[in-house]
């Protein structure tokens, strides 16, 4: 069971993962337009800020003066040591210009600088050397004002952004992965359980339930609604027809009874006439083999149905074979024929029902009997297996032919050369539910020439060996 | 014996009273399962035979009834299902023998019999005699008017089984049980092979045939 769970894991767990995947990458997707979109809007702000700034330093100008202009942009450079922001003013007329910049090319309105090509730092750093800044100019009277804010902070912003998705969607990942572990854990068991009742089921258990608790339904606790509804009624309709059988059983078998007492008595009355002893003779023979298809049936039915718990014992195989070798060479010498057994006697114990096995190879040898020719040679073998056993019945007789095989397991089949000869139609189909009963099977093969009958008993498996 | 059978088919019922009347016993026999209980406690019974399907009352129930009554006069019950399952539900409810119908009347009387001998240890029998047939049970030889006759092993054991039942009809599930052990039907001459073999050698060179076959019912070994 462990084996089929761990079997199965991998399937639910590559659904997970599928999922967790497909989820990944619109995750990732999101954050790319985010990436773009946040790069923008900051790109923006960047420009709105500087021009504001650019804007108030040029209102500064003309209020108070180039004089405390460049005090304040020296203050704001000294205060942004960084170079985060830049700024920079250059008088009219060629004098030096003021700020932590030097612009080569002022002009007005936005403009991205990029240092070493557009502008160079006050004093010059080479750490920056190419970085980009977004910056505005305007043009005063007095001169240029530049002011630059460093693009770098929209990178660090995007580098935060990733790091904060990048990070939820490692643990969004983890958490879809484990929910989607557990759940197809959860389900694979389910499975295993839904598994178990099935298979208790087809070993004839209609009483097997599937008891897992849901809290919750979903489809499979819908299947197993499904599944138990559909057992209640299988159960119900077979406990009925199991009591239409008794029923059935019970009606015909009372008149059997009352012909058989009626004529009993007068079988055993000496003043009859010999040929009426002998009509009543043949109606209890016919009164007999009815009552014996019956039990046939009957027996076929429960042993089918599973309803038969089998009682099984340790019993010596080889026994059973020589008993019926032993039971069946008087009747075969008879019909000029010979039965024996091929095996050498050795203690084969095996767990099983003995009498059903008995009787299923009484059955295979009686077939071997009945149907050839005088002279015909019958072979029974026990071979041990590993977890099992195997009983052959050989004979060198006609044999089946080979379209047939299967056929002659089914009830009532009968080949066309055997239909006026004595028997139910039923001994093959005992056999092959006593072999199913013991959780093996009966094979029938062409035993070039003749036929060779196996029954191999899985359930059984041999305990101990010893030589005699 | 006093016996009580309670079984629902009025016909079956009547010619079960009257062989086992003509066996000597005392019987009372009733179609209704309720009826049978309420007879059976007023006492006395020293067997019932019980159907296993009556109306009332099912012969299942009607054991338990009987046995949580503290009646524990033996029981044997008829039934309709052959099967391997009833057969163990019936010894289950502490019914002591089954019988699948249709049964020869033989058969009932010699169950009956053995339910009755069960009790008493036989005492140690190590010969038997029928009319000029004798069997030693040690040497397992046979012997007719002075002549000595080798047995085959199941043989033996066919012919001490009509040597202890001599004049009572035996079936052929009664020797199937007797001599190999098995409950179930063979389909295979095996039993009246072994009894052509039986009368070759205690029948053939002798003037009176013992061995009879009655014909669709059973064999019958007389004087």
């Amino acid at each position: 069971m462990n084996g089929l769970l761990r079997l199965r894991l991998p399937s639910a767990m590559g659904l997970a993962l599928r999922l967790s995947v497909v989820f990944a990458l619109s995750s990732v997707a999101a954050g790319g337009v985010a990436w773009v979109v946040i790069g923008d809007e900051l790109k923006a702000r960047l420009f709105r800020d500087a021009e504001l700034e650019a804007k108030a330093l040029s209102a500064e100008l003309q209020t108070s003066g180039e004089a405390e202009l460049k005090q304040q942009i020296r203050h704001a450079a000294a205060f942004g040591e960084d170079f985060s922001n830049l700024y920079y003013f250059a008088p009219a007329g060629g004098a030096n210009s003021t700020g932590n910049m030097r612009v080569f090319r002022p002009a007005s309105g936005n403009v991205i600088l990029r240092i070493g090509t557009d502008a160079d730092l006050v004093p010059r750093s080479a750490d920056h050397q190419g970085d980009l800044y977004f910056g505005h100019g305007i043009r005063t009277p007095a001169g240029w004002i530049v002011v630059a804010r460093d693009q770098q902070w929209i990178a660090d912003s995007q580098e935060v952004m990733m790091q904060s998705v990048a990070w939820g969607l490692a643990i969004a990942f983890l958490i879809t992965v484990s929910l989607a572990y557990f759940s197809a854990r959860r389900n694979a068991r389910r499975v295993e359980e839904l598994n178990e009742v099935l298979r208790s089921v087809s070993a004839g258990d209609l009483s097997a339930r599937y008891k897992g608790q849901e809290k919750e339904s979903d489809d499979l606790s819908e299947v197993a609604d499904g599944l138990n509804q559909m057992l209640g009624k299988l159960q119900e309709n077979v406990e009925r027809l199991t009591q239409v059988s008794a029923d059935i059983a019970h009606d015909l078998r009372s008149p059997l009874t009352r012909i058989r007492l009626w004529l009993e008595p007068l079988a055993l009355r000496d003043d009859i006439d010999p040929d009426t002893r002998e009509a009543i003779g043949r109606s209890l023979v016919s009164v007999q083999s009815m009552s014996e298809t019956f039990d046939a049936i009957l027996q076929l039915a429960q042993l089918e149905t599973g309803n038969l718990t089998l009682e099984t014992q340790a019993a010596d195989v080889q026994q059973i074979a020589a008993n019926v070798v032993e039971m069946l060479s008087p009747v075969a010498e008879d019909a000029e024929k010979s039965i024996a057994l091929n095996s050498e006697g050795t203690e084969l114990l095996a767990n099983l029902n003995p009498e059903l096995v008995t009787q299923a190879l009484v059955n295979l040898a009686d077939n071997a009997l009945r149907h050839s020719p005088a002279g015909t040679r019958i072979t029974v073998e026990v071979t041990p297996l590993a977890g099992g056993i195997r009983l052959c019945v050989s004979d060198n007789g006609p044999g089946i032919p080979e379209p047939e095989l299967e056929k002659v397991k089914r009830r009532f089949y009968r080949l066309d050369r055997s239909r006026n000869q004595p028997g139910t139609g039923l001994g093959l189909s005992l056999v092959d539910a006593i072999a199913e009963l013991h959780g093996g099977t009966l094979e029938l093969s062409d035993n070039k020439p003749g036929l060779r009958a196996c029954l191999t008993l899985r359930g059984s498996r041999p305990r101990t060996e010893i030589n005699r | 014996m006093k016996i009580l059978v309670a079984e629902d088919d009025q016909d079956t019922g009547e010619y079960i009273r009257k062989g086992l009347v003509g066996e000597g016993h005392a019987v009372d026999h009733l179609t209704d399962g309720r009826a049978a209980l309420a007879q059976a406690m007023s006492g006395g019974y020293e067997l019932f035979i019980l159907d296993r399907m009556m109306p009332g009352l099912d012969g299942l129930s009607l054991v338990k009834s009987l046995r949580s009554a503290q009646i524990e006069a033996p029981v044997i019950m008829l039934t309709a299902l052959g099967s391997v399952n009833d057969k163990v539900d019936g010894l289950g409810a502490g019914a002591d023998d089954y019988i699948v119908k249709p049964f020869a009347m033989a058969e009932l009387t010699a169950r009956i019999s053995a339910i009755a001998r069960r009790p008493k240890l036989q005492s140690e029998v190590t010969e038997l005699e029928v009319g000029p047939l004798h069997l030693d049970l040690i040497t397992r030889t046979a012997t007719r008017e002075g002549q000595r006759i080798e047995l085959q092993p199941r043989e033996f054991l066919m012919l001490r089984y009509f040597m202890e039942r001599p004049g009572r009809v035996q079936t052929r599930t009664m020797l199937l049980d007797a001599v190999w052990g098995i409950h179930f039907d063979p389909k295979t001459s095996v039993v009246e092979t072994h009894i052509s073999r039986l009368r070759t050698k205690i029948d053939k060179p002798f003037d009176q045939p013992m061995l009879r076959t009655l014909h669709g019912v059973g064999y019958v070994l007389q004087a």
